[in-house]
């Protein structure tokens, strides 16, 4: 591949920075002019652990990387306690951390890296972020992945606090890279920062999670501090309810609201919202199928993974993927209702956590809500509710009973309840 | 915890559950076409032991295999939950 050559052409005249962040900014040039890590011991078809974050070095080596048609594997060092875990799992001949380029002895190999060496394709090395088991490595043909910038698009000027190590983080400062555009990193990921930094670099998009848009609608920021610049919010990673919804279409009528779906076995999947408050979308793009079987939606896409590295395929014979969502279909659209996973079967009564914290969102004061399902040999299950207050208020824990009592039939009723801080993940699992 | 004051706390958890608007009796049955709890209040119940077992510095099992082997027995009636959690609170 020439992707720095690729890059320089477009970039030419261009004087204003791809990335900015809180500390300075960084221009095309500052990158490709970086004193370069000397990468002459790393060979094609190495599987390299690219140890970095969004900084000139880090690109630069990325890009190189790329170009060299190594199978890459980006990391952080946030998840430095797993490294050696993600090592050994990717098979990994090369660390790369800063100016310091160390190679690895081991004596394994796999299949499907011999098969990406073999077409002399570079390859890209991602970890899921479940909750269960221990993370999987999943293998894509980069090469592969790198066609989709070949088309040129337009771009908005995004935030992105998407990380290194994930599809989405990397989809997104390439597609910037490509198509001339420019992403700001933000602050932190605090409503205040967020509101702030969309006003002061006149952001047009904001991708964020249905938490985030939560703690925005509470903050009582909005609509004030949101910038008229503001076009787009896009949500995924999570399901987002319909009050939430409802009531930030209604304070931000100018600003248009699209969910997001995807994996990281599956690639970046194309998705159209019904409408800006609806919670219905259209899966699809070019080489992507889906289909409902059992009202799970299930997927089969080109720029689907090789493989596992560490795990059996997840794919059936046909090639479709289970995507263990739960969905409602209506005229072509999907609304996930929940995960398979999380039915709760409360005496042969089966219903979805989401609805129990659905309702639960609606109490006053309340600002996050898990429902969980717990074994009992009595019903089978029984539901527990976990709800966290919002910052300086309290939950009433008999209002919020009452107010349960009366929304939910009686099988979805918690059977306890507690006030207490729920967990939210730190990190976009989806793109 | 002797076993009054284990039927002490269970009648108290159950009476609390019904809202008081019952008399409960040692015989009374827990499960069953004369119980006065459905399914759901009794669990209900067995998760209010659950907290009282922990105010009282032992922890009251309900749900483990263990415990459901022998779920039959301790269900029977308001003596035999209160047999349960007194021998629970001597482990």
């Amino acid at each position: 591949m020439d992707i720095l050559e690729k890059l320089y052409k477009r970039w030419s005249g261009i004087d204003y920075p791809f990335l900015i962040h809180s500390s300075g900014s960084l221009r095309f040039d500052e990158v490709a002019n970086k004193q370069n890590v000397d990468l002459s011991e790393v060979n094609s078809g190495d599987v390299v652990a690219l140890i970095g974050d969004f900084n000139p070095q880090s690109i630069l080596t990325l890009l190189k990387l790329i170009d060299k048609n190594v199978i890459l594997v980006p990391l952080t060092v946030d998840t430095r306690t797993q490294h050696e875990y993600f090592f050994e799992s990717a098979l990994v001949d090369v660390v790369i951390e800063g100016d310091e380029v160390k190679r690895l002895n081991h004596c394994q190999n796999h299949e499907l890296i011999d098969e990406l060496r073999a077409k002399e394709h570079a390859g890209l090395v991602l970890f899921s972020t479940g909750t269960t088991g221990r993370p999987r490595a999943i293998l894509h043909d980069l090469t592969m992945f790198m066609q989709r910038f070949e088309t040129p698009r337009p771009t908005l000027k995004t935030i992105n606090f998407l990380l290194f190590d994930h599809i989405g983080g990397l989809n997104t400062l390439l597609h910037t890279l490509f198509n001339k555009g420019t992403v700001v990193a933000p602050k932190s990921r605090s409503v205040e920062d967020i509101l702030a930094t969309c006003a002061e670099h006149e952001i047009e998009v904001l991708p964020t999670t249905p938490t985030f848009l939560r703690m925005m609608l509470m903050s009582g920021l909005i609509p004030d501090s949101v910038p008229k610049s503001l076009r787009i919010i896009t949500y995924g990673t999570e399901r987002l309810d319909q009050p939430t919804l409802d009531a930030l279409c209604e304070l931000l009528p100018n600003v248009e609201f699209r969910q997001t779906f995807g994996m990281s076995e599956l690639g970046i999947v194309r998705v159209k919202s019904e409408s800006s408050n609806s919670l219905f979308m259209k899966v699809g793009g070019e080489g992507v199928e889906t289909r409902v079987v059992d009202n799970v939606l299930e997927i089969r896409s080109q720029t689907r993974m090789l493989g596992y590295l560490n795990a059996e395929s997840p794919f059936d014979d046909e090639g479709w993927y289970n995507t263990k969502d739960i969905v409602e279909e209506r005229d072509g659209f999907y609304k996930v209702t929940g995960r398979t996973s999380e039915v709760i079967n409360v005496g042969g009564l089966k219903f979805m956590a989401s609805e129990v914290e659905r309702v639960a969102l609606q109490c006053e004061n309340v600002e996050l809500a898990k429902a969980e399902a717990k074994s009992n040999p009595i019903t089978g299950q029984h539901v527990e509710l976990t709800v966290q207050s919002a910052t300086n208020s309290e939950v009433d824990k008999v209002g919020l009973k009452t107010f349960l009592a009366v929304q939910l039939p009686k099988h979805m009723m918690p059977k306890r309840i507690r006030i207490a801080a729920v967990s939210v993940g730190h990190r976009f699992k989806r793109a | 915890m002797n076993i009054e004051q284990a039927k002490e706390i269970v009648i108290s958890a159950i009476n609390d559950v019904l809202e008081g608007k019952a008399e409960i009796s040692e015989e009374m049955q827990l499960i069953g076409g004369v119980s006065l709890l459905d399914s759901m209040k009794l669990v209900e119940v067995c998760l209010a032991l659950e907290d009282l077992a922990d105010e009282h510095g032992f922890e009251f099992d309900w749900t483990s295999e263990a415990a459901m082997s022998k779920s039959r027995g301790m269900f029977r009636s308001v003596a035999a939950l209160a047999e349960e959690f007194a021998n629970q609170s001597e482990v």
